[in-house]
């Protein structure tokens, strides 16, 4: 673990190892956990029979719906139950995009702010040229 | 086994109404199922294809035919491709199942590519009429997502 200092008048912070350096979004968004349906829902509703899209089998409908972008993904987590489970956690989100081997065109830059000495995450979605920002209690783990 | 255009013999595909299609070798080989019976030396005469209607076998192995031709430039392809996908929404249903049975990802891709781009951008009401997708929201819960969403439909 390196030490680096922002200003001789603020505490080190750590500088994430190499180790813990990853270009891809493992990042955990606990403050947009969905608090509206349970997870386990998704389980049930599969079970049930219900499918994502109807006419098309769940696994070419998800292969589908993995490649949304990011911005519409409010506006489809209001289509059903379904989709507001898959869309509405990012984590799950990309896991299942990683699942199918689907590449992130994004790239994700630890930036660090000189006038206030933030520091956080940002996001260049390299498909849309949009940059975004993850909060930094979410990069929990 | 050379699968070079030059040297390439006709299969017989057998669609499931029936039709039967001579195509080249190195154009049915794009299907990974296809691929694997020729390698195996299991491909009858003709190849049985159960799950697979006679006109969207033909549109297969159009964007097979296509996409073998080693002249093609990259654009060409993109460009072909995006008229390609100008169906409606039956046959791309069709496309889509049938690129999956065969196994040929690029086409599996692009079909997929082209749904989720009908459905982005789109009202959420309007994706539910589209897809016939029946909405399975409480009016409590479908309250609690507008007031999420209120940015999100202006």
């Amino acid at each position: 673990m390196q030490r680096v200092r922002i200003s001789s008048h603020q505490t080190p912070v750590h500088k994430l190892g190499d180790s813990q350096m990853t270009l891809s979004p493992k990042f955990r968004l606990a403050v947009m956990q969905l608090s509206l349906l349970d997870p386990s829902l998704e389980l049930e509703l599969s079970l049930r029979g219900e499918p994502l899209i109807p006419g098309l089998p769940d696994d070419v409908a998800l292969n589908c719906l993995l490649r949304l972008p990011v911005e519409s993904h409010a506006p489809c987590r209001a289509v059903c139950k379904r989709w507001h489970l898959l869309l509405g956690n990012k984590e799950r989100f990309f896991t299942r995009r990683k699942e199918l081997k689907l590449r992130d065109p994004w790239l994700f830059v630890f930036a660090f702010h000189k006038c206030t000495g933030r520091i956080q995450w940002q996001v260049l979605d390299l498909t849309h040229f949009s940059w975004h920002t993850i909060p930094g209690n979410a990069l929990q783990g | 086994m050379s699968l070079s255009p030059s040297t390439s013999k006709m299969l017989s595909l057998k669609s499931s109404d029936g039709k039967v299609l001579e195509v080249e070798e190195h154009v049915a080989v794009l299907c990974e199922t296809i691929k694997s019976l020729v390698e195996d030396g299991c491909a009858d005469s003709p190849i049985p294809l159960a799950n697979v209607d006679g006109a969207t076998l033909g549109n297969v192995m159009e964007w097979c035919k296509k996409h073998a031709d080693q002249k093609a430039s990259a654009d060409d392809l993109e460009d072909w491709d995006a008229e390609f996908v100008e169906r409606d929404q039956g046959e791309l249903y069709h496309l889509i199942m049938a690129a999956n049975y065969l196994n040929i990802k690029g086409l599996l891709d692009l079909i997929c590519q082209k749904v989720a781009d009908m459905i982005k951008g789109k009202h959420p009401e309007k994706i539910r009429e589209i897809f016939n997708i029946e909405n399975d929201f409480t009016p409590e819960q479908q309250e609690q997502i507008r007031k999420d969403n209120s940015w999100a439909f202006e």
